[in-house]
């Protein structure tokens, strides 16, 4: 069983795997992908990665040995990537697919109007936090509030790394 | 049955009502839940009593008069919720949207 504590940072290798969707991850696996950040403990995305707690071991660990998340050893940042960009521009643009995953993951079958939203935003830090604003707004109005909220709460973290 | 003025109007006020159901209906799969979604589902009802009501049109003039005076008010009655959700979720979506 996974160390519910341990805190995991997303590698640049899981930045292009939530882009390129390679590897065929399970919903799981794909959704702690997109949820992780480096800050909280493993624990805590149970839920929003839609498994028991006591399965998150079967579901981290194909992640790390893919090598698109890292034990971060509870450090309070996660290092940085190998190969990472260090401009935001870069960093933007692999968070617009995640953000896109991320509304697929969480409005289901609705998820279509949020996502064109997503896919018109520009690949600046701020043009995708305007687009995610805007499509919480668009879900609180015609999907589900809660979903909207945890929708923008994600987002906002992915975004801002 | 006669047709006369009255009756056109009531017709063109049978096919306007059909067509609000079909555009109410349709755009229900666009609108899952959330705030307009509530309201949706209460409008969607109330356009539906509205087309089956409108269908008597064509009958009024061989109905009691007590009986058109009943569905006269039943139909201001929910005319005016109608309007009332109306005004409520307009007034939800400005102020979601200037939040």
């Amino acid at each position: 069983m996974a160390d519910l504590q341990a805190v995991y940072a997303r590698t640049q290798a899981g930045l292009q795997e939530i882009k390129a969707r390679a590897l065929h991850l399970t919903r799981e696996q794909r959704n702690l992908l997109i949820v992780i950040d480096g800050k909280s403990a493993l624990g805590s995305f149970a839920k929003i990665a839609g498994c028991a707690p006591e399965q998150m071991g079967e579901v981290v660990a194909p992640l790390v040995r893919h090598g698109l998340i890292a034990a971060v050893g509870g450090a309070p940042s996660p290092p940085a990537a190998p190969g990472a960009s260090t401009t935001g521009q870069r960093q933007a643009g692999a968070s617009a697919q995640a953000l896109i995953a991320l509304a697929e993951q969480i409005f289901g079958a609705h998820a279509g109007p949020v996502v064109r939203k997503l896919e018109k935003a520009g690949s600046s830090a701020a043009e995708l936090r305007a687009a995610a604003e805007s499509g919480a707004k668009l879900a609180k109005l015609t999907i589900d509030e809660n979903k909207a909220r945890l929708f923008l709460a994600e987002a906002l973290k992915l975004i801002e790394g | 049955m006669k047709v006369d003025l009255i009756m056109i109007v009531g017709l063109g006020a049978v096919f306007i009502m059909l067509i609000n159901l079909f555009q109410v209906v349709s755009l229900k799969s666009r609108i899952s839940g959330g705030v307009v979604g509530r309201s949706w589902n209460v409008m969607t009802l109330l356009v539906v009593l509205f087309a089956a009501g409108y269908l008597i049109l064509p009958f009024l003039a061989t109905m009691p008069v007590e009986t058109l005076r009943v569905i006269v008010s039943l139909i201001l009655f929910f005319g005016a919720i109608y309007v009332l959700i109306t005004i409520r979720l307009i007034y939800g979506i400005i102020k979601e949207l200037s939040s």
